[in-house]
């Protein structure tokens, strides 16, 4: 039987994380979570996840920062990783394009939307190991 | 059709627990001048008040009033929705994480510090909207996800 998809959730707000991976479990992933950027890169370069949820404000590292070294890591750049943001601004956006996130969800965020991004990405290419 | 901005009342009362969570005594002169001119506005054109920030959605999503707190000025109080068809919500925006020095930079552990306490006072401020029915968009995501969840049980 295959083993269920990992979704690993970076974000400071503790509440706001375990919600997050609640969400990702009713999709059907199992979730691990990150408090901080540099958390975040070092679980994925651990054990690369399904897919990364990751909040851009967070305390060291911020979220476009860990997205452009997932990216660029031949490693890790398979993994989806979808931005969460509480900016709206075309410039927020272009850096997080630039970075090459592969998708976005704006905070406060529809969890129908949550959801459907986590369906739409999970078809994505298995990560490398 | 386009979910209303919260009336007046339910506004003034979360800016009156969020005032007294943040200040143990009179607030700094640029926030009392804040409030003097929301006071000043006319009910029927409450949330286009100059005092409020707003996004460049048309109409806005989002709306805040910078309000601090007894030791940080930028905290904010939010009003802000999902979309136009949804309703609004009443957030404490600590509004410091994109100011947080490096971690090798000399102030960055007290920034951390700064930015725990901002985080307590947001809880203790959310948690007081809550208890009296002020909606905010963590209680609606924890609605949410009970529904759900207890959906999928009923369903297994």
């Amino acid at each position: 039987m295959a083993s269920q998809p990992e979704a690993l959730v970076v974000d400071d707000d503790e509440d706001m994380n375990r919600m997050m991976g609640a969400y990702a479990e009713l999709k059907g992933f199992t979730y691990r979570s990150a408090k901080t950027g540099q958390g975040g890169l070092d679980e994925v370069r651990r054990s690369a996840p399904a897919m990364v949820l990751l909040d851009v404000m967070l305390p060291d590292v911020d979220g476009f920062e860990v997205c452009r070294q997932l990216k660029s890591d031949e490693q890790t750049r398979s993994v989806p990783v979808i931005l969460i943001t509480a900016l709206t601004d075309a410039v927020s956006r272009g850096r997080g394009i630039s970075a090459g996130a592969d998708d976005f969800i704006t905070k406060p965020f529809d969890p129908n939307r949550l959801m459907a991004c986590m369906d739409h990405h999970r078809g994505g290419d298995e990560p490398k190991k | 059709m386009s979910i209303p901005f919260p009336a007046n009342p339910v506004v003034w009362a979360a800016i009156d627990s969020y005032m007294k969570r943040a200040y143990d005594g009179m607030p700094p002169a640029s926030v009392r001048v804040r409030l003097d001119v929301l006071h000043s506005q006319p009910p029927e054109v409450f949330q286009e008040c100059k005092v409020f920030e707003k996004d460049t959605h048309l109409p806005p999503n989002r709306y805040s009033l910078r309000l601090g707190n007894r030791a940080y000025p930028h905290m904010k109080l939010t009003i802000e929705r999902i979309n136009e068809d949804s309703d609004f919500f009443f957030k404490a925006d600590t509004h410091d994480r994109h100011c947080c020095p490096r971690p090798e930079s000399p102030e960055y552990h007290a920034f951390l510090s700064l930015m725990e306490a901002n985080e307590a006072l947001s809880k203790q401020i959310e948690s007081e909207w809550v208890a009296a029915g002020i909606p905010t968009f963590r209680e609606f995501l924890r609605d949410d996800l009970a529904r759900r969840q207890n959906a999928t049980r009923t369903s297994a």
